[in-house]
């Protein structure tokens, strides 16, 4: 049918083209007057001309394009989508010895399976039944959907993480169904706007969505099948988790979760927090009704820095149709509260000023310094008690106090003269145990300071020179080492060779002390020019669990001040000080050995683990013996074998996980006899949102109910046995009878000039002018 | 080298240096009283001088008005102070409204229009560096409060009114330029005594405020 008021021009003749053909008509027309006048009366004249005008319009409106729409009615079998949920609690058994939900409803829809082996023939099952009268697409579903091909049902696993049947039906009906991330796994579905949907779900839902949805009038009627069994569900479920990621060395977490218990109404369920295996803390919960759902909350004070898994756990019950929803883990990465520093300045000094300002950026140092403010020579000139001055309390600190601190710092300090030997034995003692010792230089340090023969020299990455050392009055600037280049500390950038242009921004220095590497130093800077050239001006060296950091100059502050005069921010200088402070102090991160994050899943189901270790240089240590073993969910250890891939400069450790779930990984890495290190890390195996999934697995059948009666479905509630099948497809298939219009469809464009009795009138036109000019004598 | 030198600044206008020794007499004091290795003389040049960022430690005085530094030295000072520098202001008339004073304070506002010069409180760090201070020397005794301009918990500009250069400077022989008046030579004595702690807070920031030093610092101030 022609919907005149739809007449519009797609495109014909240029307009222009339309107007020089007007005026050449308009002008033969004028030409054609004078012999009409001559030989016919002025009524014929006028009829004549009428037609001739009447022709040439309509050959000019034609020519510009006139199109309109033109709407036919054609019947086509109703389109009905089937969504079928393969969300992971669809794999609960509601029935002792019975089959998963989803198997009960695969069976339903494409045949019983031992119908197909008995008969020996193709089972039709509902799907079949369905196709005969309907346009059936089928899609598997959990938070997004896939279109489903007949043979693909019967192979479907129930293994989607979560469930949103709202979104799924929602992106149905825009005619899109992506997934998170993922592509568009059904374009133009918009056209095909299915007129029903069968629902067939537990009525899970980890969206978080309201049932049922505000836009509901939009939705097609929803048949909905309620799978599973509520009476007979039993399950003990530990889910939404609070917890931090983060926790800080002996400052208390508090962990919250919920528990929800289906049955067991009079019993006492005993609830575990655990760390490693090991239970932490215990409490019972009365279970008073049917279902019950009760927050739980624990509190726990993290001992040790480091990776720990924590986990919420309550033992399995008689019936108990979920067992994974039992225990839930909680990764935790604790971290130090604060970083201790001791700093001891032989003088006050420009160095220590923009040291001391740079440390006091971070709220999470804690600085304790003392500053020589006078030597034995200088007189102040009034009694101490006009003084501020307070007494350096040698014994305390390094006798009592030191290992209360994360890093030392001799800041251009003589020891000589304040202490023996003895309290510098504490110091390099305090190293080895696994201490963080950094020395500036000066005038008052190094060979100068008198460490000759001292037990700090013991552990310095420089060979001391046997007298003076310091030197002023020549500018030189640095260059860095290969190691420089790649060490935490010196690493102001990830890529070399914006590193070594950044650190070919700082300006000169102009005073320091020579020495030579140490035979087990590795040297991250060195003055490249004069007469200082190629000696150490950045050295590390680890000692023991320690590390110490020899920075040979006191002039370090012109770094700040220099880089804010040329390039107006210290922001260089700032990340330096924080990258020493993160290496003196054992920071993860700074690690020579180290487990990375993210475990890899392979294709054969192997996880990879990948491990960095690097030697004192932090270049890969391909030689490096490498023990790795995991923990797994379970509580069972395992030896892995980690293996140096060169073209990465990783260690590789493949394993096959024994389930879901966080492996703890340890890792301890040895050089020859000295040990690189050792590091801790939890790992994940699968997707964390099978927790929600787990979180309620009971069938929760109301959902569907409401979804049903507001789209003006029905709601079928099925165990679907085998007796049941057939009755309920015959239900289903009388409720789509009333339900489901019969299709409109194809609106097609026609051009005004094909349309038959318009090209009739077009010939017709000229023929009643030649007729009528025949008649009335003209040639 | 030198663990210490003040960079004095040179402005256009009025006269930069009033007193040539002062700054070496207070050097030598500095040397003599503490551990500092001080330089003998102050550096220094123009705040558009390429070696402004060598003196993390300004000196800005003088009697009378000067001309306002262009707004880029003014950028450059301000970088200076905002990055860890200090500058000590010595005002040797000591009026608000007049001469060097007014200027130096437009000078201040001019470089942090969000600031107030407020008087330091009794417990700041500057008054226990070293010497616990309980007066503000000088030539002259306009003011027993030094006023300074607070970013976070550093004091980066502190201004003086009792003209300090006045006390400190000496004569070729020794002798002292100027008489302080009204407090005589225990005034000189406070001059020193503040310049010596200007120095170490410039140097040491708030160290003196660790909690580790507190109860000794506390117990001597009770003491009187």
């Amino acid at each position: 049918m022609i919907d005149w008021n739809s007449i519009y021009w797609p495109g014909g003749l240029p307009l222009w083209l339309i107007g020089i053909l007007a005026i050449a008509l308009a002008e033969s027309m004028r030409r054609r007057i004078p012999f009409l006048r001559e030989k016919l009366s002025p009524g014929r004249t006028c009829f004549l001309l009428a037609l001739r005008g009447f022709l040439y319009l309509a050959i000019l409106f034609f020519l510009s394009g006139p199109t309109v729409s033109e709407e036919r009615t054609r019947s086509l079998p109703p389109r009905v989508l089937v969504l079928v949920d393969n969300s992971a609690s669809m794999s609960v058994k509601d029935e002792p010895g019975g089959g998963s939900r989803l198997a009960s409803v695969v069976d339903f829809l494409v045949g019983n399976r031992r119908e197909k082996e008995s008969e020996n023939a193709t089972p039709k099952g509902f799907l079949g039944r369905l196709s005969g009268a309907y346009d059936v697409q089928v899609r598997r579903f959990d938070i997004a959907s896939v279109p489903l091909s007949r043979e693909e049902i019967g192979y479907l696993e129930p293994v989607g993480q979560g469930s949103d049947a709202l979104g799924v039906i929602r992106s149905a009906m825009k005619g899109r169904a992506v997934r998170p991330g993922g592509e568009d796994q059904a374009p133009a579905l918009s056209r095909d706007r299915p007129e029903a949907i069968i629902l067939l779900s537990d009525g899970g839902d980890t969206s978080g969505s309201i049932w049922p949805p505000e836009n509901v009038d939009r939705f097609p009627p929803v048949l909905t099948f309620g799978i599973g069994s509520s009476r007979r569900f039993q399950d003990i479920s530990i889910h939404d988790v609070r917890a931090p990621r983060l926790a800080f060395q002996k400052k208390e977490v508090h962990l919250e979760a919920t528990l929800t218990v289906r049955g067991y109404v009079g019993q006492k369920l005993p609830i575990a927090l655990t760390r490693d295996g090991r239970v932490v803390s215990t409490q019972a919960l009365d279970i008073r009704r049917d279902p019950t759902r009760k927050k739980i909350r624990f509190r726990f004070t993290p001992r040790d820095v480091g990776s720990l898994l924590l986990s919420l756990e309550t033992p399995l019950q008689r019936g108990e149709m979920v067992e994974s929803n039992n225990r839930v883990e909680v990764p935790l990465e604790v971290r130090r509260n604060k970083i201790r520093m001791l700093t001891i300045s032989g003088a006050p000094s420009w160095n220590y000023r923009f040291f001391r300002m740079a440390l006091k950026r971070d709220p999470s140092i804690d600085l304790v310094s003392f500053v020589f403010l006078r030597t034995s020579e200088d007189d102040p000139g009034v009694p101490t008690r006009q003084l501020s001055l307070v007494p350096f309390p040698v014994d305390t600190l390094f006798r009592e106090e030191l290992k209360n601190f994360d890093i030392v710092v001799f800041d251009n300090f003589s020891a000589n003269a304040y202490f023996s030997n003895y309290y510098l034995q504490r110091v390099y003692d305090y190293v080895k145990g696994g201490g963080g010792f950094l020395m500036f230089g000066g005038k008052n340090s190094f060979s100068s300071g008198g460490y000759v023969l001292s037990p700090i020299e013991k552990m310095l990455p420089v060979d001391l020179v046997r007298g003076e050392d310091f030197f002023s009055g020549v500018k030189f600037r640095g260059k860095l080492t290969i190691s420089g280049n790649r060490h935490p500390i010196t690493l102001l950038s990830p890529d070399p060779k914006t590193n070594e242009r950044l650190w070919s921004k700082f300006p000169p220095l102009r005073q320091g002390n020579l020495t030579t590497r140490g035979a087990e130093g590795t040297i991250l800077l060195s003055s490249k020019e004069g007469p200082t050239m190629d000696r150490p001006m950045i050295a590390v060296r680890r000692v023991g669990e320690g590390r110490v950091l020899s920075i040979l100059t006191d002039d370090l502050w012109r770094w700040n001040y220099g880089m804010v005069a040329a390039e107006k921010t210290n922001r260089l200088y700032l990340r330096l000080v924080a990258q020493m402070v993160r290496w003196l102090s054992g920071d993860p991160s700074a690690s020579q050995v180290e487990i990375l994050p993210e475990a890899e899943p392979g294709k054969d189901g192997a996880y990879v683990i990948r491990l960095q270790v690097r030697d004192e240089s932090f270049a890969p240590a391909s030689g490096a013996k490498v023990q790795l073993s995991l923990r797994d969910p379970y509580g069972m250890t395992h030896r892995v074998r980690a293996v140096f891939l060169p073209e990465t400069g990783e260690f590789e450790a493949r394993f096959k996980p024994r389930g879901r779930g966080s492996y703890r990984a340890e890792v301890q890495a040895m050089l020859g006899e000295r040990s690189l290190g050792h590091s801790i890390r939890t790992v994940s195996v699968g997707d964390a949102a099978g927790g929600a999934e787990w979180a309620d697995a009971s069938p929760n059948w109301e959902r569907l109910r409401d979804l049903s009666r507001e789209t003006g479905g029905i709601f079928i509630p099925v165990n679907l046995g085998e007796n049941e099948e057939n009755s309920t497809a015959d239900r289903v298939m009388e409720a789509l009878k009333g339900k489901v219009p019969p299709k409109l469809v194809e609106v097609r464009d026609v051009r005004l000039w094909s349309i038959p009795w318009i090209g009739f009138i077009l010939i017709l036109l000229p023929a009643v002018e030649w007729t009528t000019r025949r008649l009335w004598g003209l040639a | 080298m030198p663990g210490f030198i003040p960079g004095h600044i040179r402005y256009r206008g009025g006269r930069w240096q009033e007193y040539p020794t002062a700054m070496a007499s207070l050097l030598e004091e500095v040397r003599k009283r503490t551990s500092i290795i001080a330089g003998p003389e102050a550096g220094g040049g123009d705040l558009s001088s390429p070696e402004l960022f060598e003196f993390p430690f300004l000196y800005l005085s003088g009697r009378y008005e000067f001309e306002m530094p262009k707004e880029k030295e003014i950028d450059r000072l301000r970088r200076h102070l905002t990055y860890g520098g200090f500058l000590l202001i010595d005002d040797g008339l000591g009026l608000v409204n007049e001469g060097f004073g007014r200027t130096a304070r437009e000078l201040v506002r001019r470089l942090y229009p969000r600031e107030a010069l407020e008087p330091l409180p009794t417990d700041h760090a500057m008054f226990k560096s070293y010497y616990l201070i309980r007066s503000i020397g000088g030539r002259q005794a306009v003011s027993q409060e030094l006023e300074g301009i607070h970013l976070g918990r550093f004091t980066p500009v502190v201004f003086c009114r009792n003209d300090l250069a006045g006390a400190w400077a000496r004569r070729p022989d020794g002798g002292w330029i100027e008489g302080c008046s009204p407090g005589g030579e225990p005034q000189r004595k406070a001059a020193f005594h503040l310049g010596v702690n200007i120095v170490l807070y410039a140097m040491t920031g708030n160290y003196k405020q660790d909690l580790i030093h507190h109860p000794i610092i506390q117990r001597r101030l009770n003491q009187g």
